[in-house]
């Protein structure tokens, strides 16, 4: 797996944690990606999620990280956004 | 006019007898039918219209004892499919009729057989304009709305957060008259995103029911509304046990939803659902047949669904479980979740799976912990 340049450890970690949240709802609706591209849109066709996947997705995220990326005041329009926002919130905590 | 003292019809095995000269049905599959009905009801007619799919599961015999009445079926997500009636000029008296609406194409991605759709194809109908049906696949709404010269939108805020989503160089130089929000409450921040993004856009918020029609309306983006309109529609109102109810004819009707309200600023806001019920992306779940469907998994002891606010669909479904004990806990857990997503409309699936402790509250009895 491959992180954008200066990335810390612990967003690595909230990478790949996103990644499988992902990838097990991609792999439920019958995808058979191995790894998703983090500047993907979150509703991005080659993912196929939809907004109830994407509701299940925050829903886990929230849970584990206290952070609901939804509730910023810019909302992600990307995994990498939702990447951003949860290491940005943790970090502050 | 004439009154009718009832007037009935039935279903023939090929599809819908007109019995009566007043009453006609509609296939409620276009905007263009349902203008027809309009006319209809505006001719003195009572106009039912009929859900775009199979008759099946509708009742065989249906009556209607008042004149100049609309028919719309309910979504029968909470029970059998029912025929509601309203009052041809009480649904007039929800139109707002202005130069400046005149000739407008609203777009929207309602279902052609919901009140919503209805209600927004009255408001066009009595303003001349038009109605663009939108698909759920996004790209492709995005595509209507810009190439279809849609001047105004009226959906839910889920769907209005998804076409944020997927925003591009193409859709960013529209910017509607007009947006109207309905079918779940709206969420603050969702509110200020779209606000930011079609700010010169006049958004309405509206809470309606099937049952009930138009309850509220605001031009706030915040969630809340302005409770003085409540008298507009209603004799009275009260919140008994955080749930509004409202009273019509002399008649207090419970409307299912907890609300919170601000009196000292005359606001009223819609929390969620009363717990038998979950708004998930504007579509009603049932959480007792959720709760009843894990039951009769093997393995488990408790099983309650409920709802709990998400920032994407407004609600989703948690189902907090107990075992048995009988069987390993992560086997009874694949059998759940495989159960309840074979069984369950995907709105219905839980989002969310609690395991729980079963101890003993303070008298001897079993409880979740």
């Amino acid at each position: 797996m491959k992180y954008p340049y200066g990335w810390s450890k612990g967003t690595k970690m909230i990478s790949d944690c996103v990644q499988e949240l992902i990838l097990t709802i991609h792999r439920r609706n019958g995808g058979n990606l191995n790894s998703i591209c983090l500047s993907s849109r979150l509703l991005d066709p080659v993912i196929g999620l939809d907004s109830l996947d994407l509701a299940e997705i925050m829903a886990a995220i929230e849970k584990r990280y206290g952070v609901s990326p939804f509730d910023s005041s810019s909302a992600p329009t990307s995994w990498f956004d939702v990447i951003q926002i949860i290491q940005s919130n943790t970090c502050r905590d | 006019m004439n009154r009718f003292d009832t007037n009935t019809w039935e279903f023939d095995n090929q599809g819908i007898s007109r019995m009566q000269d007043r009453i006609r049905t509609y296939e409620a599959h276009s905007a263009t039918e349902v203008f027809r009905a309009f006319d209809w009801l505006e001719s003195g007619g009572s106009a039912v219209l009929l859900p775009p799919v199979s008759c099946n599961g509708l009742p065989r015999k249906i009556e209607i004892e008042r004149p100049n009445q609309l028919g719309v079926w309910s979504s029968g997500t909470t029970g059998p499919p029912k025929l509601l009636l309203h009052e041809w000029d009480a649904v007039k008296r929800m139109i707002v009729i202005k130069p400046r609406y005149q000739g407008e194409t609203w777009a929207t991605p309602y279902r052609s057989d919901s009140f919503a759709f209805v209600h927004l194809c009255a408001h066009a109908w009595a303003n001349l304009g038009r109605v663009v049906q939108l698909a759920g696949n996004i790209p492709a709404a995005w595509v209507k709305l810009v190439n279809g010269s849609c001047d105004s939108l009226a959906c839910t805020p889920t769907f209005a957060s998804l076409l944020l989503l997927e925003e591009n160089r193409m859709t960013s130089s529209w910017m509607p008259k007009r947006i109207t929000l309905g079918g779940e409450p709206i969420r603050e921040s969702l509110g200020m995103r779209l606000a930011s993004r079609f700010f010169a856009t006049r958004f309405t918020s509206i809470y309606a029911t099937s049952e009930l029609g138009l309850i509220l309306k605001s031009n706030r983006m915040d969630g809340w509304y302005e409770s003085a309109n409540l008298s507009k529609e209603f004799q009275d109102w009260r919140i008994i046990e955080d749930e509004l109810q409202v009273q019509r004819s002399e008649n207090w009707i419970a409307t299912g939803d907890i609300v919170r309200s601000n009196a000292r600023d005359g606001l009223i806001r819609i929390v969620g659902r009363k717990s038998s019920l979950a708004n998930v992306a504007g579509t009603k779940v049932r959480l007792d047949e959720i709760s009843d469907l894990a039951l009769k998994i093997p393995g488990i002891m408790h099983a309650t669904a409920a709802a709990e606010q998400s920032a994407v669909t407004g609600e989703i479904v948690v189902l907090k479980y107990s075992l048995t004990g009988e069987i390993a806990g992560e086997e009874v857990l694949r059998k759940l979740v495989f159960e309840l997503q074979k069984g369950l409309p995907k709105a219905a699936w839980p989002r969310r799976w609690e395991l729980m402790t079963t101890g003993l509250n303070s008298n001897a009895k079993a409880k979740c912990i």
